[in-house]
């Protein structure tokens, strides 16, 4: 790209921006703002916690600046950060992250129907924006409806919001987690951060059985070689819940994994 | 930086993009059967256990650390109480590291 060249290169560049964006109406972008900005305190919270965190486990300040800028995955990057300062294997530490983010696949499941008649690069680039807030923000208010640019002007204002906040805020906690001295052991912080994110989870008893089962397959193969402790327990624990689930009857109303009820986390 | 790690970061950046774009690029007749959504509501959970519990339970030389000066015990037994009273994450948080910087500060 040329500097000043006429502007062809970066005129170029901006339509091929431009062209990644849905049809939008305006009040949509503003309304889907409006609703966004009371979410955005907690949510600057979650994200200073989360690059402290991802610090405090051990990674160094760019390293952990990279992996947020390019991996954008909230409680999968705090949660991966120990594992890949443990020189954990690749594979477990991507099926790891891949576990904690299957709920984005429930919900591109869930509203996908809003977005099936853009081409193919909106649908990629609105996809990419996703998270917990833009999830039960755009779903309480559209759910499975067609799309329209209303709903996308919605649901582009929420994940703007959403994404800058975010980034703002876990660089700001990147940056503040490497001043903090060692003794105050504000490495806890990351367990805390995964614990207050699975206790709402806990909702019925297949969910209390999963954890249980979990935890105890957990720490009973920490010692297995390569981490592999952890795929394990995952594994046991979701069967675990299933057949909880089978044995006891359907939940009374199956509730949608999010991270975060109060929104806090993307 | 190493390329373990740069390498790290781009699977999980990939996972988790395969994961939000899934069905937004799949055709609209390719769903996911209902069981198998119930069934994924609950990884999330598995995932964020099968860290957390080593994690508070396993000392750094893989003992079992179920000891009263496993102040880290003590501190997600706080966070728990707190959230089961109050609901909220944040706070869940703060008391939770409220309490192992009381303890830690009371034990030196």
């Amino acid at each position: 790209m040329k500097r000043g060249g006429g502007g062809s290169g970066w005129g170029r560049t901006l339509r091929g921006v431009l062209a990644l964006l849905p049809p939008m109406s305006r009040s949509g972008v503003r309304e889907g703002l409006k609703v966004t900005a009371p979410t955005t305190p907690a949510l600057a919270v979650w994200g200073v916690v989360s690059g402290v965190a991802m610090v405090k486990a051990g990674l160094s300040v760019g390293a952990a600046l990279l992996f947020n800028f390019v991996a954008f995955a909230g409680s999968a990057q705090v949660v991966t950060a120990p594992l890949l300062v443990a020189g954990a294997p690749l594979l477990v530490v991507w099926s790891t992250a891949l576990a904690i983010n299957l709920r984005f696949l429930i919900f591109a499941a869930a509203t996908s129907r809003s977005f099936t008649q853009l081409p193919l690069r909106q649908r990629v680039f609105c996809a990419y924006f996703n998270g917990d807030v833009p999830y039960s923000l755009y779903s309480m208010r559209y759910g499975m409806t067609a799309g329209t640019p209303d709903h996308w002007g919605f649901y582009v204002g929420i994940c703007s919001l959403n994404y800058l906040t975010w980034h703002a805020s876990c660089s700001v906690g990147i940056l503040l987690g490497n001043l903090a001295p060692a003794s105050w052991g504000l490495e806890l912080i990351a367990v805390l951060c995964l614990l207050a994110l699975l206790l709402p989870m806990i909702v019925n008893r297949p969910e209390l059985i999963g954890v249980i089962v979990t935890a105890v397959v957990a720490v009973a193969t920490v010692r297995l070689p390569l981490r592999l402790g952890v795929l394990t327990a995952i594994v046991t624990g979701l069967v675990s819940c299933v057949a909880a689930e089978r044995a006891m009857g359907p939940a009374p109303e199956p509730q949608l994994a999010t991270v975060d009820a109060a929104g806090a986390d993307r | 930086m190493s390329t373990y790690l740069i390498l790290g970061f781009v699977g999980v950046a990939v996972g988790v993009m395969a994961a939000r774009v899934s069905f937004f690029a799949l055709p609209q007749h390719v769903t996911l059967p209902e069981s198998v959504i119930r069934a994924l509501r609950y990884a999330p959970l598995c995932a964020l256990t099968a860290v957390v519990a080593p994690a508070l339970l396993v000392r750094s030389d893989n003992s079992l650390a179920f000891a009263l000066d496993n102040f880290r015990l003590w501190a997600a037994a706080a966070a728990t109480v707190a959230f089961l009273k109050w609901r909220d994450m944040l706070v869940t948080m703060g008391v939770g590291f409220a309490a192992y910087t009381v303890l830690r500060l009371l034990a030196e």
